[in-house]
């Protein structure tokens, strides 16, 4: 989604042309922690697959049912049927207390942040 | 180099233009037909029509769904608990809309009474069954 003109030809272009986009995201940052809120319709808990290595978040997902997709008939198909994924980086997260929901189709992680700022005294 | 340096060593020229039309590229973009219809797959099968429309984050109540004159209508009101978020803290990125969706669908040759639908996982289920085909009345002209 575009954010800003700055490269406002290219954007349109692309949005346009493209045929697929990756599932969509919002991320939000509070004062303790940073939430990503991914639309994932129709995929349950097993589908979808959370990493989160270093600074990066992936979150990433498997189609499982491109097998019978190609042989119905289709009066309409523009669901991505693809396998999808994306990345995202958060630095001072607090990994081990990640946690992820899913409701409605709708991903959240919240990844809490660990304030690692020290005050360095002058002796 | 001469050219990095601040004309005058005023801030005034740090203004990046695209600053101030942050929110125009996603208002025009709002604005296009089609960019915020209800993703869906449509297939058909021998008795019936299948419908998977993308429905995430929606509460069953606020899901409408309707067929009449041959026309499927499916709309969808976002119900208020997804802009709390905006409250919480600074928005990073956004990329989810937030209005509400509709759109129609043509189907002809459905049952009505036997429409099923179900919401699950953030999808909208919905099955026509097709009417049952009248005996075709062909018949053999004889040409005298």
């Amino acid at each position: 989604m575009m954010q800003n003109t700055q490269n406002l030809s290219t954007d349109i272009l692309e949005n346009l042309l493209t045929e697929h986009h990756d599932f969509k995201v919002d991320v939000y940052e509070s004062s303790d922690a940073y939430q990503v809120i991914a639309e994932l319709p129709g995929y349950s808990k097993d589908n979808i697959d959370i990493q989160f290595d270093e600074k990066t978040l992936t979150i990433s997902v498997k189609n499982t049912s491109t097998i019978t997709q190609n042989q119905d008939n289709y009066l309409i198909k523009e669901r991505n049927s693809n396998n999808q994924n994306r990345q995202f980086i958060f630095k001072n997260v607090d990994e081990p207390n990640i946690k992820a929901t899913l409701n409605h189709g709708i991903l959240n992680v919240t990844l809490p942040i660990h304030h690692t700022k020290k005050q360095i005294n002058i002796d | 180099m001469a050219f990095n340096m601040k004309p005058f060593d005023n801030s005034f020229f740090d203004v990046n233009p695209s600053n101030l039309f942050k929110d125009f590229g996603r208002q025009f973009f709002d604005q296009f037909p089609g960019a915020n219809s209800i993703k869906t797959d449509v297939k058909e099968l021998e008795d019936a029509y299948i419908v998977e429309a993308e429905l995430p984050g929606m509460e069953k109540e606020n899901i409408n769904l309707q067929f009449e004159d041959n026309i499927l209508t499916i709309e969808g009101k976002q119900s208020f608990e997804n802009n709390k978020e905006d409250e919480n803290g600074r928005i990073i990125h956004q990329e989810r809309s937030f209005s509400d969706v509709k759109r129609q669908y043509q189907f002809d040759n459905v049952d009505e009474n036997g429409i099923k639908a179900a919401y699950e996982n953030g999808m909208l289920n919905v099955t026509l069954p097709k009417k049952e085909k009248k005996e075709s009345s062909s018949s053999n002209i004889q040409i005298d």
